[in-house]
């Protein structure tokens, strides 16, 4: 109660501080006046009353300070005191308060939007239900030529392990990958498709935001012409019609009704659907077709009180006894279970991009800590003096140094208000690049609590790194030295410099070290984008389609369309010649297995992979892709006849070393009656990289489509001017023969090419911009403290060039103070970033670059950077007027 | 060396109050002045150490001050005695006593053992 009372009462007394500050002068004044009065009549003469009257108060100013820091709430006070005069010493130093302020809201800013990106990779939670309790089964493949080894299901094993499973509350089955042709209103549309079981919506607990989700039942035959539509698609197909619900729209020319459109926010990265049709599975297929077709991805709710790990055990127990009872068709499967999130950071593979640009963004703000607790030494150098003065007038040098830490904080404020600001921009700038494909459209990139928290969090730790050693180092500092030594600038400022030095190497340890790394990724990014392709990328365009099973359920019925396709194609005006191909040049990796002669007996787990196209008869060269021996296919190798294949360069050596591979015999896994069938290898083309990026050459294997048809390809035309121009008369020439076939991504290769390129071209870009912000900040660094150290010596160098220091001698003398250090730091980060290849190999999987030239180089770069950077203080000093030097004090 | 702050610090809070019950409403060096006398000169008021109790007393509510002028016409903050200050004074005067007490057992030779 009383304590209570008394709080208030200091609470209270921290207003009208002034008045209690005149009072507080006013009662020590009345008390020296009758101390004095007294000693006066004790017989002292004047001086001498005052003396001794002075003498017994103790430190009139220290009584002050004493009853000051006891009135009020001391802490609070002291703050609120500390604070202003914090923001009067930075505005008294406007110069250092923006060099300060801007370099920590750059090192902020990195940070903090890389953390945003982070954020909405790893930490916002799907839109879902509990997501801690939904998991994803996904089986694991034997032969893993993915970074990412999550694989989808076959129905088989779905039904079998959602009667034995004991973990989950709750099963469903969708397959990601399906895809339909939407007619109707406006042009024919290529709509990709979850086909899921009826039970999807209500296992991850979702709900639509207009008309329903699936009901029980509805994913049987004759009940599953239902369909939901995206929130995207509602939107910009039907104009978010509120009545949609109950309308029937044509799918693969099938009437579907619309029973619900899904709200915004429901966006699963690596599941986009447009649509969710009803999946209908028959538990009587056993067939090892039936296993072999792996297209689902189970997700799951999991029982209560059940955990992950839990539920992954019996999975691996459950596709272990499939392994036992179907070797055939399942050895070497095996399934992991993980949350719905864990599954789609996995999917994302966005890791080794990440830890790259994190430790990236923190050596960037550990140099720019660096370099304001350079300044902040400089500084405390020169109010050496002053807080000298303040410690003998009463503060304690605790109070001091919490009077320097404030100071930084304040610092840090400003400059984590001043990156928040950039940090808006940044997320803005990186979710407009972040636009290349589905995945990472579905980002929810913004500046959020977590950002907010997270950029608050990093401005403290940031002035805790770079406040602390000045703070305590003028808190150590002897009083009576510095208030003696008047003169003592340079020699006080000396041991602060040694400080400095040993600051200002390690930022330049750091950048070449930052420099390093990001010179052998970005050389990687560059000799991957500089490699040919292996075809002319020059004039090329394409287009996707699709043939519905409906219109086109045979080989002779799809053939048939590709062959009058690519005649309407040959007499389009501006074409030169036009292909179809089921996977474009470098547009990904389809694989076979395949067998020669004599391996016909191989289980297929052993059998040879390699890149698998079919391609139309004129493929090559409408790619460009050069014919080294033999021929390619003819129109006249149409089914029937002695079935052929073309193989790459990298296949025939690897699989025909010592043999000459024309003539020789191939079977191919296609399945069905084909993949018993043996083809003649007829001639060896060039080799194309399966992606644009790729730093080796995959086997290839082509069949002509006459052979072998397909109902999904990629058109091919090669146009005499720009190919989009075309773009028109290539869906015309379609709709010509079909007039419901979608035809979709109708874009140059070069375009494809970019938008598969992006996300590298953005992680290289970023990283160049972040190293080139840590060699600009170290060389700030360097700068400052030798053109603080150069001032501090002006008077040296006076003395010197009157003693006949010519001005290349005292260049030399500052170069060489400032070179010295430069040389240590490129030294050390020179060894520090020797295993650094090693490091990045480690990170990233396929990372190969020879770049033993690049650490050399950027020492070199790095050389360049500080020699000019003392050199600009360097040439001042040789402009030192001797006379106005030694006058100088 | 905190301890024995507190301590000197107790025992001035005590001789102010006293000091003050005694004299009625008195000004810092009036306060000073008169422990130093009581005390036979044997005790030098440090009033780095005075202003702050007297800071610290007025906060806890035992005494309360006013502005007004001293017998040489002199302006000075007078302090006077609260109603809690007396309680408080009471208090802290038994206790003192009752440690003195104990303490002078303790140190007087001999009692003990007759």
């Amino acid at each position: 109660m009383s304590l209570a009372r008394k709080w208030l009462r200091r609470l209270g007394e921290t207003l009208g501080r002034d008045r209690r500050e005149r009072e507080l002068a006013a009662e020590m004044e009345s008390h020296l006046a009758m101390h004095i009065e007294d000693n006066l009549r004790a017989g002292m003469n004047a001086q001498e009353a005052r003396r001794q009257a002075l003498i017994k108060l103790g430190g009139l100013e220290q009584t002050k300070e004493l009853v000051r820091e006891s009135r009020g709430l001391p802490m609070l006070e002291v703050l609120v005191h500390d604070l202003r005069y914090g923001a009067r010493m930075l505005a008294k130093n406007p110069g250092f308060t923006f060099v300060a302020t801007l370099t920590l809201a750059l090192g902020i800013a990195a940070n903090a939007t890389i953390f945003s990106f982070v954020s909405a990779v790893m930490l916002k939670r799907p839109p879902v239900a509990e997501p801690d309790q939904l998991a994803v089964v996904s089986s694991i493949s034997p032969v893993s030529s993915w970074s990412v080894n999550l694989n989808p299901f076959s129905a088989p094993n779905f039904f079998a392990w959602k009667k034995q499973s004991r973990t989950f509350a709750d099963m469903a089955a969708a397959d990601p990958y399906a895809s339909a042709s939407l007619t109707g209103d406006g042009d024919p549309e290529r709509v990709s498709a979850m086909r899921a079981t009826a039970n999807y919506f209500s296992v991850l607990g979702v709900s639509a935001q207009l008309g329903r989700t699936f009901a029980d039942g509805e994913d049987r035959d004759g009940r599953d012409h239902e369909v939901i539509l995206s929130h995207d698609l509602w939107e910009r197909r039907f104009a978010a019609d509120s009545g949609i619900v109950g309308k029937t729209i044509l799918l693969n020319s099938a009437p579907y009704q619309v029973i619900g459109v899904m709200p915004a926010q429901f966006l699963l990265r690596s599941f986009p659907a447009q649509i969710w049709i009803p999946l209908v599975l028959h538990e009587s297929q056993q067939s090892a077709a039936a296993r072999e077709n792996r297209n689902l991805f189970i997700f799951a709710r999991l029982g209560p009180g059940v955990t992950i790990p839990e539920a992954n055990a019996e999975f691996q127990r459950l596709a272990h006894a499939a392994e036992l009872n179907f070797p055939d068709t399942e050895k070497g499967w095996g399934a992991t279970v993980l949350t719905l999130q864990d599954h789609l950071i996995r999917e994302f593979n966005a890791g080794p991009a990440i830890i790259l640009l994190t430790s990236t963004v923190g050596f960037v703000l550990l140099i720019a800590c660096a370099n304001i607790a350079g300044l902040l030494l400089a500084r405390a150098t020169g109010r050496g003096k002053e807080i000298a003065v303040r410690i003998a007038m009463g503060a304690g040098r605790l109070r001091m140094v919490r009077q320097l830490l404030t100071e930084a904080l304040l610092l840090a404020a400003l400059g984590g208000a001043a990156g928040l600001i950039l940090t808006f921009w940044g997320t803005c700038l990186l979710k407009s690049a972040l636009s290349f494909n589905e995945e990472v459209r579905g980002l929810d990139l913004n500046v959020d609590v977590r950002v907010l928290g997270f950029t608050a969090g990093i401005s403290l730790l940031a002035a805790i790194v770079f406040g602390l050693v000045p703070a305590l180092k003028s808190g150590t500092s002897e009083v009576s030295t510095i208030l003696k030594n008047a003169s003592a600038k340079a020699s006080a400022g000396r041991r602060q410099n040694r400080l400095r030095s040993v600051l200002v190497t390690a930022e330049i340890a750091l950048a070449v070290v930052l420099l390093t790394g990001t010179g052998l990724l970005i050389t990687g990014l560059i000799e991957g984008f500089s490699k040919g392709l292996g075809f002319d990328q020059k004039h090329l365009l394409t287009a996707s389609l699709s043939l519905s099973d409906s219109h086109y359920p045979d080989g002779p019925k799809q053939t048939a369309f590709y062959r009058q396709l690519l005649a309407n194609l040959e007499n389009l005006p501006g074409a030169e010649s036009s292909a179809i191909s089921t996977v474009l040049p470098s547009g990904g990796y389809e694989e076979v297995s395949f067998r020669l002669k004599g391996q016909e007996n191989l289980p297929p787990g052993e059998r040879s992979k390699a890149r698998y196209i079919v391609v139309s008869p004129t493929f090559f060269d409408t790619a460009k892709i050069p014919l080294i021996r033999g021929r390619v296919f003819s129109k006249l190798d149409g089914p029937g006849i002695r079935r052929t294949a073309v193989v790459s360069e990298v296949f025939a050596r690897r699989f025909f070393p010592k043999e000459d591979p024309l003539g020789r015999q191939v079977m191919i896994d296609t399945g069905g009656d084909s993949g018993a069938q043996w083809r003649e290898v007829i001639g060896i083309v060039g080799n194309v990289k399966s992606w644009p990026l790729q730093t080796s050459d995959d086997p290839e294997i082509y069949e002509n489509y006459l052979q072998q048809p397909a109902g999904e390809m990629a058109v091919l035309v090669r146009t005499k001017g720009s190919p989009e121009s075309m773009a028109p008369r290539l869906r015309q020439a379609v709709w010509s023969i079909d007039k419901e076939q979608p035809v979709a991504r109708v874009m140059s290769i070069e375009d494809r090419i970019g938008e598969q390129t992006a996300g590298d071209r953005l992680f290289g870009s970023m990283l160049g911009i972040f190293a080139a912000l840590a060699v600009t900040l170290s060389a700030v660094g360097l700068y400052g403290l030798v053109a603080f150290t150069t001032g501090l010596r002006t008077q040296e160098i006076g003395i010197r060039m009157t003693l006949g220091a010519d001005k290349y001698r005292v260049l030399r003398l500052v170069l060489g103070d400032g070179m010295k250090l430069a040389l240590t730091g490129i030294a050390v980060g020179m060894i520090a970033a020797l295993p650094m290849r090693r490091i990045l190999e480690g990170i990233i999987p396929d990372f190969r670059v020879d770049g033993s030239w690049i650490l050399p180089l950027m020492a070199a770069v790095i050389g360049m950077v500080a020699l000019f950077a003392c050199y600009i203080p360097a040439r001042r000093a040789t402009r030192v007027d001797p006379m106005a030097a030694l006058r100088y004090e | 060396m905190a301890d024995k702050k507190d301590v000197w610090q107790g025992t001035l809070a005590l001789m102010v109050l006293k000091t003050l019950q005694a004299l009625g409403p008195l000004h810092g060096y009036g306060i000073a002045r008169r422990i130093e006398q009581t005390s036979g000169d044997l005790l030098a008021v440090n009033y780095g150490t005075l202003y702050p109790a007297l800071l610290k007393l007025e906060q806890e509510g035992y005494i309360s001050s006013a502005w007004g002028t001293s017998d040489n016409n002199r302006r000075a903050k007078y302090y006077k005695l609260t109603r809690a200050g007396r309680k408080q004074l009471d208090k802290e005067a038994r206790e003192w006593e009752q440690t003195t007490e104990i303490l002078a057992r303790f140190l007087a030779p001999g009692k003990e053992s007759a």
